[in-house]
C-alpha cells in the first residue's frame, strides 16, 4: 500500500463509480461527500513511511508510487495539502446536492481533485503541467453539460489553459539546465520568462484574463466557482512549489518586483472593472482575478512572511467564493438572471441570498470584520515599507470592489414592495453557515491560521516551518 | 570479435551520410507540414480538414523520428491518427461564407506572413532550442499556423484543430529536449483528451458556429 494509491488512484476509481451512478443525485452527493471526508480522515490519521500496528497486523504506507520511472510522492508533510484539497471537495460536493448542480459535476469534479493531488505530488515538477491540462480537458463536459450551448468563455478558457502547457514544460527543461549551470544568465532569464508566461496563462494574469468573467457568466455558477477555486488554488500551490524547488528562482533579483507589479495591475484592474459591473456573475469573475492578484502580491514578499500571508488568503478566498457561487446558483435555480435589472428588490424576497452575495463581495474587498480583512492587513503591513505606490493602487482596487458591493447592495435593497420570504430552506441553511464562517474567520483569524500555515509544510526551502502567524 | 578501426570508420562515415541524407530529405516533411496546415486553415470541408490534419501528423512523425526512436515516434503518429478518427467521426458543417475567395486569399496571405516570420526567427530560436534547422522550421511553422487558426475564428471545431496543431508543433520541438516515456504518454493523453473534448463540444453545439 502507498499514499499516492490512497489519495490519487482510489479517488479516480470513486469518480468512475460516481459517473455510473450519476442518475441518482442524492446517492452520488452522499457517496462523494462521504468518500472525500474519509480521505480527509485518512490524511489526518495515517502516518506515512512508518510502521502501523493494528492488533496482530503491522503494515506500512509508503510515500512513493513509481510510474514509468517517475515518482508520485506524498509524504507526511504533504498530508495537510491533501487533507485541505479533499475537505474542499467534500464541502463543494455537499453543496452540489443543495443547489442541484448538473449530474456530471460531482464525478468529474472528483476526478479533477485526484488529478490536482497528482499534480502536486509528481516528481519532477514539470509533469504537473501535463496533469493540469488533463484536468482542464476533463472539465469541459462539466462546464458545457449536454443541452447547453458552447459559449466563448469555455473556448477561451480552453485556449488559454492549453497555451500554458508548452511554456511550463519548456520551462521545466530550462530549469533543469539552470540547476546544472547556475552561472548561465541567459538560460536563467529564459527560465523565468517561460515560467512567468506559463503561470500567467494559468492564473488568468492581465492581459490573459478576459475569459474569467465570460466563463462565470456562461456556465453554471456553482460549477465555474468550483473550477476556478480548485484550479487557481492548485496552480498557486505549484507556483509555491517551483519557488521552493529552485533556489535560482527565489534568488532572481527582479522576480519580487515583477510579481508585485503584475499582482498590483491585477488587483487594480479587477477592482476598477468591478466598480462598473452590472452583473453579479461577471463581478464574481473580477473577484477571482482580484484574489489571484493578491496571491501574487503575497508571493512578492520575500521569505516566510510572504508565504504565510499567501497561505492565510486561502480561507477567506475559498469561503467567500463558495458562498457567492452558492448564492448565484440559488438565483439561477429560481430563474433569476444575474444582471442588476433583474435583482431589484431581491433582498425582500431572498434576503439570505442577497446578503450572501453582498457580504462575499465585501469580504473579498477586505472589509473589516470579514474573513479576508486580517490577511489583507498583514499584506499591507509587509508591503508598505517597500512599496507604498503598489499599496495605493491595491487599495484603489479594493475600493473598486467595495464600490461593486455597495452598488449590488443598493440594487437588491431597492424595492417598493413588502417583505415576502421565498428562500428555500436547504440552501438558506448552508448560506447562513457560510455567512457565519465569514464573520468568525474575520473576527478570530487565529483559530484557523495555524492550520493554514501547515499547508506550507512541504515547502521547506521557503523557511516557513514552525513559524507562527503574526496576528 | 570487435570491428577493426578502418571498418569502424567506414561504418561511422556511412551512418553519418545516411543521417545527413535523411535530414536533407526531411525538408520534404516540412513542405508537407506547410501544405497540410495551409489546407487545414483554408478548407471549408470538414473531411478535407481532418485528412489534412492526418497528413500533418505524418509529417510531424517524420520530424520527431529524427530525435526519437521509431517506436516512440510511432506513438505520436498513431495518437495523431486516432485524434483524426475521433474528429472525423463527428459531423461538422464548417461555415461556408457567401464569398469564399476573399476569405481564403486573406488566410493564404496571413499564412505566407507566418511562414516568413518562422523562417526569419528560426536562427534566433536556435539559441533556445538547440536542434537542427529543419525541426525548428517544422515545429515553429505548426505553432504559427495553429495560433493563426485560433486567432481567426470563434468556431469550436476550428479552435480545437488549431490547438491540436499548436500541440503538434510543440511536440516536434520538445522531442529534441525530452524523451521520457511518461511525457510521451501524458502528451498522448492530452492529444486524445483534446480530440474528445473537441468532439464533445462539436456534438453539443451541433457543429454550428457559435
Amino acid at each position: 500500500m502507498n499514499a499516492p494509491l490512497i489519495w490519487i488512484v482510489f479517488p479516480v476509481i470513486v469518480s468512475v463509480i460516481l459517473f455510473f451512478l450519476s442518475a441518482r443525485r442524492y446517492l452520488v452527493v452522499g457517496l462523494a461527500t462521504g468518500s472525500n471526508l474519509f480521505f480527509v480522515l485518512l490524511g489526518l490519521l495515517l502516518p506515512i513511511d512508518r510502521l502501523i500496528k493494528l492488533g496482530p497486523w503491522a503494515f506500512e504506507v509508503s510515500s512513493t508510487l513509481m510510474v514509468f520511472g517517475r515518482k508520485f510522492v506524498i509524504t507526511d508533510s504533504d498530508a495537510h495539502l491533501v487533507v485541505f484539497l479533499y475537505f474542499f471537495a467534500a464541502f463543494w460536493f455537499f453543496g452540489a446536492g443543495v443547489v442541484r448542480a448538473h449530474r456530471l459535476f460531482i464525478p468529474i469534479g472528483q476526478c479533477m481533485v485526484a488529478i490536482a493531488v497528482a499534480a502536486i505530488s509528481v516528481e519532477p515538477f514539470l509533469y504537473a503541467g501535463l496533469l493540469i491540462e488533463v484536468a482542464v480537458l476533463l472539465s469541459v463536459p462539466m462546464l458545457v453539460p449536454p443541452g447547453r450551448r458552447v459559449g466563448q468563455g469555455v473556448l477561451r478558457y480552453l485556449i488559454f489553459q492549453t497555451l500554458a502547457l508548452p511554456f511550463v514544460l519548456y520551462a521545466g527543461w530550462v530549469s533543469a539546465g539552470v540547476e546544472a549551470n547556475p552561472a548561465n544568465q541567459r538560460l536563467l532569464q529564459q527560465g523565468v520568462v517561460l515560467l512567468g508566461l506559463g503561470f500567467a496563462f494559468w492564473l488568468a494574469v492581465f492581459p490573459f484574463h478576459s475569459w474569467v468573467p465570460i466563463l462565470v457568466g456562461e456556465a453554471q455558477p456553482y460549477v465555474s466557482g468550483f473550477l476556478l477555486s480548485l484550479l487557481q488554488t492548485v496552480v498557486l500551490l505549484l507556483m509555491l512549489g517551483f519557488l521552493d524547488s529552485f533556489a535560482w528562482l527565489r534568488d532572481f533579483s527582479v522576480l519580487s518586483q515583477v510579481l508585485q507589479l503584475v499582482g498590483t495591475i491585477m488587483v487594480a484592474s479587477a477592482g476598477i472593472m468591478a466598480a462598473f459591473q452590472r452583473d453579479v456573475a461577471r463581478l464574481f469573475g473580477q473577484a477571482v482575478i482580484l484574489e489571484s492578484g493578491f496571491a501574487l502580491l503575497a508571493l512578492s514578499v520575500p521569505g516566510y512572511q510572504g508565504a504565510e500571508v499567501f497561505a492565510g488568503f486561502f480561507a477567506g478566498r475559498l469561503l467567500a467564493l463558495a458562498l457567492w457561487a452558492l448564492a448565484l446558483s440559488n438565483l439561477a435555480a429560481d430563474g433569476i438572471s444575474f444582471g442588476f435589472d433583474h435583482l431589484k428588490g431581491l433582498l425582500h424576497r431572498l434576503p439570505l441570498t442577497s446578503i450572501a452575495v453582498v457580504l462575499s463581495v465585501f469580504s473579498i474587498a477586505g472589509l473589516p470584520l470579514l474573513a479576508s480583512f486580517p490577511v489583507r492587513l498583514m499584506l499591507f503591513d509587509r508591503l508598505i515599507p517597500e512599496a507604498v505606490n503598489a499599496v495605493i493602487w491595491v487599495m484603489i482596487g479594493c475600493l473598486g470592489m467595495l464600490m461593486g458591493g455597495i452598488r449590488t447592495m443598493m440594487v437588491v435593497a431597492h424595492s417598493q414592495e413588502g417583505w415576502r420570504f421565498e428562500e428555500r430552506l436547504p440552501p438558506a441553511i448552508l448560506m447562513a453557515i457560510g455567512l457565519l464562517g465569514l464573520v468568525i474567520i474575520g473576527i478570530f483569524p487565529r483559530w484557523i491560521m495555524p492550520y493554514l500555515i501547515q499547508l506550507l509544510d512541504p515547502f521547506q526551502s521557503l523557511g516557513v516551518l514552525m513559524i507562527l502567524p503574526l496576528i | 570479435m570487435g570491428a577493426s578501426s578502418p571498418d569502424l570508420i567506414v561504418h561511422v562515415d556511412t551512418f553519418a551520410r545516411v543521417n545527413m541524407v535523411y535530414e536533407v530529405l526531411s525538408v520534404i516533411s516540412v513542405i508537407m507540414l506547410l501544405a497540410a496546415s495551409l489546407a487545414v486553415l483554408i478548407t471549408y470541408n470538414w473531411r478535407v480538414c481532418v485528412l489534412s490534419l492526418a497528413v500533418q501528423y505524418l509529417a510531424a512523425f517524420w520530424l520527431i523520428n529524427l530525435d526519437y526512436p521509431l517506436a516512440m515516434a510511432a506513438v505520436k503518429l498513431v495518437v495523431g491518427w486516432m485524434v483524426c478518427a475521433m474528429l472525423g467521426a463527428t459531423p461538422v458543417d464548417l461555415k461556408q461564407p457567401d464569398e469564399q475567395l476573399p476569405g481564403r486569399l486573406f488566410r493564404l496571405l496571413a499564412s505566407a506572413m507566418v511562414w516568413i516570420l518562422v523562417f526569419s526567427i528560426a536562427p534566433s530560436v536556435l539559441q533556445w532550442v538547440p536542434t537542427g534547422m529543419v525541426i525548428l522550421w517544422g515545429g515553429l511553422a505548426l505553432i504559427g499556423m495553429g495560433l493563426l487558426q485560433i486567432g481567426m475564428t470563434t468556431f469550436a471545431p476550428r479552435i480545437v484543430v488549431g490547438l491540436l496543431t499548436i500541440l503538434s508543433g510543440f511536440e516536434i520541438l520538445y522531442s529534441v529536449l525530452e524523451s521520457s516515456v511518461l511525457v510521451v504518454g501524458l502528451l498522448a493523453i492530452v492529444n486524445l483528451g483534446m480530440a474528445l473534448a473537441g468532439s464533445y463540444l462539436m456534438t453539443v453545439s451541433g457543429g454550428l458556429e457559435v
